[in-house]
């Protein structure tokens, strides 16, 4: 829970302070490594909301749609992996 | 027994399945509903910029740190900041010829001269962060800037508009985004065409055959008479009516500190 809690912080300033590829590449971590990792939607809302815009493409969701396709994938990964 | 095993493992997957598409519904709902949108938006924002502000604080003064006692890299940050300074310088350059014929034909017309209402934003997020290529800046409503409003570098070359405004940040997505159109005219005969943007500042444009295009030449933007680029690369096949220029914005995006926000009238 405490590596989650640490994990979800270190997310968080990504979102802020990285490169959107490394809060992608740090998000399918997170999905891959934490069971039910759900949090990835908020990141993704929050994503979307500090850089999206309805007026620009994908309609300004591109980061939930990614959380979306990264939560799926890395739980068939979980389950092909243990 | 191995019967109930399988029951509730069945339960626990429909459960996270139903969990799973309550919160995708849910995000894609709070995004596409412009009021929540918005609301939320507006709120972020009251914080993000304060955030950005003390992310930046901190990198500089580990930089100054670091730079005490690593000379070369001091030395590498003043040949990078040099670097953007002559970037700003000739991208203003490029703008002198533009503006004297503006003036000359002002003064033609006998007509006062026309100053637009500028307002200087510092930039908080460059587009690397943003698949989206806008950029966010510290000017908003609170300056007058609206959504729509022209955003332009070193004074002259203009790099996009404002699609979100909050009350004191805007997002602008760049006009060299992927796909996005715009009118434009080409060198010195003033050519139309359509320029498609291509990312990172960079653009293309189908012209016609016959016309006198340059490398080197200045693509305009036919609705404000900024400079968009300058021409790099021009390929042309003898079987093609058109011919394929490639321009770029004269500066690197990514190294734009700070932008000017041509605010419009509005009643």
């Amino acid at each position: 829970m405490k590596r989650r809690i640490i994990f979800n912080f270190i997310l968080l300033g990504a979102v802020f302070f990285a490169p959107w590829w490394v809060t992608f590449l740090l998000g399918i971590i997170g999905a891959f490594v934490f069971e039910k990792y759900f949090e990835i939607f908020g990141f993704g809302v929050l994503f979307d909301l500090l850089y999206g815009a309805g007026l620009v493409y994908f309609g300004g969701i591109f980061g939930v749609l990614c959380a979306g396709a990264v939560f799926l994938l890395a739980s068939y990964a979980r389950k092909i992996v243990r | 027994m191995i019967y109930h095993q399988g029951n509730s493992r069945n339960a626990l997957v429909k459960k996270k399945i139903i969990t799973l598409i309550l919160l995708f519904g849910i995000s894609i709902f709070i995004l596409i509903f412009a009021p929540i949108r918005n609301t939320l938006t507006q709120f972020v924002y009251t914080v993000a910029p304060s955030i950005w502000n003390i992310g930046d604080g901190v990198l500089d003064t580990l930089d100054s740190l670091l730079t005490n006692f690593r000379s070369k890299d001091a030395l590498l940050k003043e040949n990078r900041a040099l670097l953007a300074e002559m970037e700003r310088t000739q991208a203003q350059i490029l703008d002198r010829n533009l503006l004297s014929e503006k003036v000359i034909k002002l003064e033609e017309a006998l007509g006062r001269v026309a100053g637009d209402n500028r307002v200087v934003a510092n930039v908080l997020v460059g587009a690397a962060h943003s698949p989206y290529d806008i950029l966010v800046v510290d000017a908003g409503k609170k300056e007058g800037v609206g959504v729509g409003d022209m955003v332009v570098y070193a004074g002259s070359g203009v790099v996009g508009e404002i699609v979100e405004v909050s009350a004191q940040s805007s997002k602008l997505k760049l006009y060299s985004s992927s796909g996005v159109e715009e009118a434009v005219v080409v060198g010195a005969k003033r050519v139309p065409a359509k320029a498609v943007g291509r990312g990172m500042g960079n653009f293309e444009a189908k012209i016609p055959q016959d016309s006198e295009v340059f490398l080197g030449d200045n693509v305009v933007s036919a609705k404000s008479d900024l400079i968009l680029g300058t021409i790099s690369h021009i390929e042309e096949k003898p079987a093609e009516p058109f011919r394929r220029i490639f321009f770029r914005s004269p500066f690197n995006i990514n190294e734009m500190q700070s932008v000017e926000i041509i605010i419009e009238e509005r009643s």
